[in-house]
């Protein structure tokens, strides 16, 4: 298999290494014993009709819970509400670098009386804001128990917010409950209130719980419905609840072939959500989601990233490593000055010119990322750019470093020569050499990214900005590192396993890995483009089946 | 509303609820004629109080000083700039301090030596389980990834065992750090110190972080005075018992269709929503007198460094104004004590290893953990300042509130604990580091027990685990047990 190059790059949480040896290919796990070949087991396309082909190997997986993020999108698809309160109320999620990883929630009482809270406040707005409860509701009251028009609501909404079709008694529960309030307190909308509050609370609304069919002969293996395939459809590349129009696809039984997921992906990311989403994976992949500047410095580089995400993958529809490529970024004056590029009139593309700058890992927002306090490490960032741009594990330090604190030594008084002990003594140099050099490429660039030539207050202490990628090259800045990660093919392999990981809220597995391989082959062999790897995912017999944990 | 028999829950354990019992404050009707015991002969009620800060005591490189550890042993001792808050607020005479403590630690560069009881890796954050449970922390080993275990009960659950089953809420936990403000790593249990056995499994008590939500459960069984609001209330609490039976009953259905993995996820899920049913059940406190519900805090300020909204990226990168978070959850803390809703609480301020920007409290752009190893020792003081004017705050709001003869205070065990001390590394061998876990210092307050207060008092060599000072504390509210593997209260505290 021409993919099977792919798997000796991926370094996954099992194949971890336990040792850090002077060689990339310490990383390489036995993944070519196993008999896997990647790809679907049977080579035939989606021929309309057929039965939809099943995954030759799947890793498991569990429910999963709304983020806070999925949540606030949720209530803003669902109901018109931006106030975002689910952040507030719901317990943290944390980065792991993914904010959606099933692993990390748990149910707890703060959960359910946050839920509980979120419920009642979000119905209580609504009913305060006539246009907006009036659109939600979509048909006028005759008179307090207008019964059709409650169940008109339930049977309308209902679908939306549990995501697949209420049965008759389901909503017959509902309308009971709406009716009973609405008598009683001689008001409709007290019904229309109950109601909501109740699915909001519901299990189905919280968690996007999956079924699915068992496949024959494959003990543990389901075939995920139509409703379940929106579903992960829409919180995949829209962070959100589905559609009206999705959810119709799925009623209709239009997301059961390959073809048809990946037309419905392609119409998906014509939406502005598509491309928060993407912008938000990049954000959280790269490290760059939570930046540690006051709110101007913050707003104004997310902006610029932003900006180059949405003209590479959207826009221009281009290969993706033009992320890595692009030699113009845009800014304003005050990001022209932070980067000491020439002033554009308002908001504009500018070159970088001969700046030693070029594509993303130039921009401040990733060059904020993993910097110590007040000052750069070059260890942190290259540990980061090792363990999340390459997908290549770095055991953590043995226990007796303290690896909060920079080398110190007393008679070095340049950064660079209190750096050399790392390389200097050999219980050291093996994990090291895997992460200074690489942070010492970019160490002319600060904890802002802005350029520099000598460390902070010691103009004696040149910094040369030489780094290099074990085993592959040297560079010098970020244009440099950048260009030997394009042209070794190093980040398409990871991305994919990230985007993949992200996919399915958990970390990636031995038995997913035919399709992570598949998906990285897209962006080196095939047209290169995001997009196209997000339809290739969709379009898979791995996504349209769950394997029971 | 629909009336229904609720059904036993799944789970032996039903968590955070207090029973049937029906929750009444202690009326002066109730005392005896010296107001110092119930009529009926029990005891005063006592109240328990772990708080905890995520700070050392001295910064990286600087020695110690006489910031947090008095310079004077006994009654009147000295006050430095992390204790000066007492001084301000005229609790010095109610505040104990205890000083001399240590977490003991694997000393040896080398992982075969073995963790002492009680005690800590070389490895310094890894040591969240010594701390909060007594229990030594789980050996480093190479696969790390430095996410600490808990594995045994904290003290405020050891607590609420023995006496959370008197009030509505068996125990209260509260967390004013609003977030990790941590990207990329998961620092699981490092945002929590209350933790309960259930069956020989030790499960995290999830702290409430939001002040509104905190406020929202706290005062559920409140009846107002006014007979319109009255009115209103009793409506709400039915229509949220009538939402949630429909939600309770909508997911046995749903069980029975799921994977045993996806099952045991929603039974949990399941388990909470019935202990909430049955907190509804609950009749509330009779209104009077110190027990009063609060006014409504509004909403929770904005989340600092929050990944981008529709609107805006970012408020403030690692601060969500903790200052006023803690300082309601300390008013929440006091009224559940007051009206005695709960007699058991932890209130983290702030994480272990906290990456909270101390900015609005020593001017400096730090998070609190990078300010242990890259700032100097008067930002520090400021910082435990900062977390024991708040302490103080708490014992000055117990003692002023009056119950029986005396104050609410006199029937509390109350203690500020803290991450680190100030010493030798033995990961670097530095002589001042604040990766040390010797010369700990614990604030205890209040009378519970007749715990010695006022005094500054030099830790025993042979009970100078934190761990001691908790189960004095334990004592002094009638729990005697061992703190995970440390034993033995500390004479000095009391009498």
């Amino acid at each position: 298999m021409r993919s099977s190059q792919f798997i000796g790059m991926l370094a996954l949480g099992a194949l971890a290494v336990t040792g850090c040896r002077d060689d990339v290919n310490a990383t390489t796990g036995g993944t070519d014993t196993d008999g896997s070949t990647g790809g679907p087991s049977s080579g035939g396309a989606d021929e309309t009709g057929e039965t939809p082909e099943t995954p030759e190997t799947l890793g498991p997986i569990g429910m999963r819970r709304l983020t806070r993020y999925e949540y606030d999108n949720t209530l803003r698809d669902l109901l018109g509400d931006t106030t975002r309160p689910g952040s507030q109320m719901l317990p943290e999620d944390p980065f792991t670098p993914f904010d959606n990883e099933y692993g990390t929630q748990e149910a707890s009482q703060p959960l359910i009386e946050g839920l509980e809270v979120l419920a009642r406040d979000a119905a209580r707005r609504l009913l305060d804001d006539p246009p907006r409860r009036d659109q939600t509701v979509g048909c006028t009251p005759s008179g307090t128990t207008d019964e059709a028009c409650l169940r008109e609501f339930i049977g309308r909404f209902g679908r939306r917010a549990l995501r697949r079709p209420l049965s008759t008694e389901e909503i017959d529960g509902y309308v009971a409950l709406g009716l009973e309030y609405a008598q009683r307190q001689s008001d409709f909308y007290v019904g229309i209130e109950m109601v909501l509050r109740a699915l909001l609370q519901d299990a189905e609304f919280i968690y996007r719980v999956e079924i699915g069919t068992p496949v024959d002969g494959e003990p543990g293996l389901f075939a995920l419905s139509n409703f379940e395939l929106a579903t992960r459809l829409s919180y995949l590349l829209w962070g959100s609840t589905p559609s009206d129009e999705l959810l119709d696809a799925a009623e209709a039984g239009e997301l059961s072939h390959a073809e048809q997921r990946q037309a419905m992906a392609q119409a998906m990311l014509q939406d502005p959500r598509a491309r928060v989403q993407i912008d938000r994976f990049h954000a959280m992949w790269m490290g760059y989601a939570q930046l540690p500047h006051p709110p101007e410095l913050t707003n104004a580089l997310r902006s610029e990233t932003t900006a180059l995400l949405e003209r590479v993958i959207f826009d221009e529809a281009a290969p993706w490593t033009d992320l890595f490529t692009a030699t113009e970024t845009f800014i304003d004056a005050t990001l022209a000055e932070h980067y000491d590029l020439p002033t554009p009139d308002g908001s504009q593309w500018v070159s970088y010119g001969s700046s030693g700058r070029q594509g993303i890992l130039s921009h401040g927002s990733f060059l904020s990322v993993a910097a110590g306090p007040g000052e750069t490490s070059p260890t942190r960032r290259g540990k980061w750019i090792r363990e999340q741009l390459m997908c290549q594990p770095v055991p953590p330090p043995p226990p007796n470093v303290d690896a909060d604190n920079p080398p110190t030594e007393e008679d070095a008084e340049c950064k660079e020569d209190r750096y050399a002990i790392h390389a200097e003594v050999g219980s050291c140099a093996g994990c090291h050499s895997l992460m200074d050099p690489i942070g010492f490429g970019l160490e002319r660039y600060d904890t802002q990214g802005r350029f520099r030539t000598h460390d902070e207050g010691a103009p004696q202490c040149t910094i040369s900005g030489d780094g290099a990628l074990t085993s592959i090259g040297a560079f010098n800045g970020p244009a440099e590192l950048a260009n030997l990660f394009v042209d070794n093919t190093v980040l398409e392999p990871c991305v994919a396993q990230q985007l993949y990981r992200f996919a399915l809220g958990r970390e990636v597995v031995q038995d997913d890995l035919p399709l992570v391989n598949e998906l990285g082959m897209q962006l080196t062999e095939g047209d290169g483009r995001f997009d196209t790897m997000l339809g290739m995912l969709v379009a898979h017999p791995a996504f349209a089946h769950r394997r029971e944990e | 509303m629909v009336s229904r028999k609720l059904a036993l829950p799944r789970r032996t354990f039903l968590r955070g609820l207090g029973g049937a019992a029906v929750a009444l404050p202690t009326l002066e009707i109730m005392l005896d004629d010296a107001g110092e015991a119930l009529a009926g002969g029990g005891a005063m009620p006592l109240r328990y109080l772990v708080c905890f800060g995520g700070f050392s005591i001295i910064t990286d490189g600087d020695p110690l000083d006489n910031s947090y550890i008095p310079a004077t042993t006994g009654p009147g001792y000295t006050l430095g700039t992390g204790l000066a808050p007492l001084g301000d607020r005229g609790v010095q005479d109610l505040v104990t301090v205890v000083s001399g403590l240590s977490i003991p630690s694997q000393t040896a560069q080398s992982e075969n030596e073995p963790i002492p009881p009680a005690g800590r890796t070389v490895h310094f954050h890894a040591h969240v389980n010594p701390v909060v449970s007594g229990m030594r922390s789980a050996p480093w080993t190479s696969n790390d990834t430095h996410i600490p275990t808990v594995t045994g009960p904290s003290s405020d659950q050891i607590v609420a065992e023995a006496i959370g089953d008197r009030t509505s809420f068996r125990s209260l936990a509260y967390r004013a750090q609003a977030l990790l403000y941590n990207t990329g790593t998961w620092h699981m249990n490092r945002d929590t110190i209350s933790y309960r056995d259930n069956d020989g499994e030790i499960e995290r008590v999830v702290p409430v972080v939001s002040p509104r939500q905190a406020y929202d459960a706290l005062f559920l069984g409140f009846v107002p005075d006014d007979p319109q609001e009255a009115a209103a209330k009793e409506l709400e609490l039915d229509k949220r018992r009538s939402v949630l039976d429909l939600v309770d009953r909508r997911m046995d259905g749903l069980l029975d269709r799921l994977g045993s993995a996806d099952r045991q996820r929603l039974e949990q899920h399941y388990d909470e929503i019935r202990a909430l049913e049955m907190r509804l059940e609950i009749e509330g406190p009779e209104v009077g007198g110190e027990c009063q519900q609060l006014p409504d805090p509004g909403s929770d300020p904005p989340l600092g460094g929050e990944p981008p909204s529709e609107e805006a990226y970012d408020v403030n990168a690692g601060y969500s104004d903790e200052q006023s978070r803690l300082l309601l959850l300390c008013d929440l803390m006091h009224m559940a004590f007051t009206c005695d809703l709960t007699r058991v609480g932890s209130l983290m301020f702030t994480m272990f290893q906290s990456f909270m920007n101390v900015n609005p409290i020593t001017g400096h752009a730090y998070g609190l953990h990078d300010l242990s190893h890259n700032g100097d020792l008067p930002e520090m003081a400021d910082v435990i300042a900062w977390h024991v004017d708040h302490f103080a705050y708490l014992v000055e709001r117990m003692r002023d509130t009056p119950e029986g003869a005396g104050s609410l205070l006199d029937s509390c065990a109350l203690m500020m604990m803290n991450e680190a001390g100030g010493g030798v590394s033995y990961e670097n061998g530095s002589a001042w580091s604040a990766h040390s876990t010797d010369n700990m210092v614990t604030l205890v307050a209040g009378g519970a027990g007749g715990l010695r207060q006022g005094h500054h008092i030099v830790a025993p060599s042979n009970a100078n685990h934190p761990g001691n000072v908790v189960i004095s504390a334990m004592e002094a509210v009638g729990v005697n047990s061992n703190f995970g593997e440390v034993s033995g209260s500390i004479p000095e505290l009391f009498g």
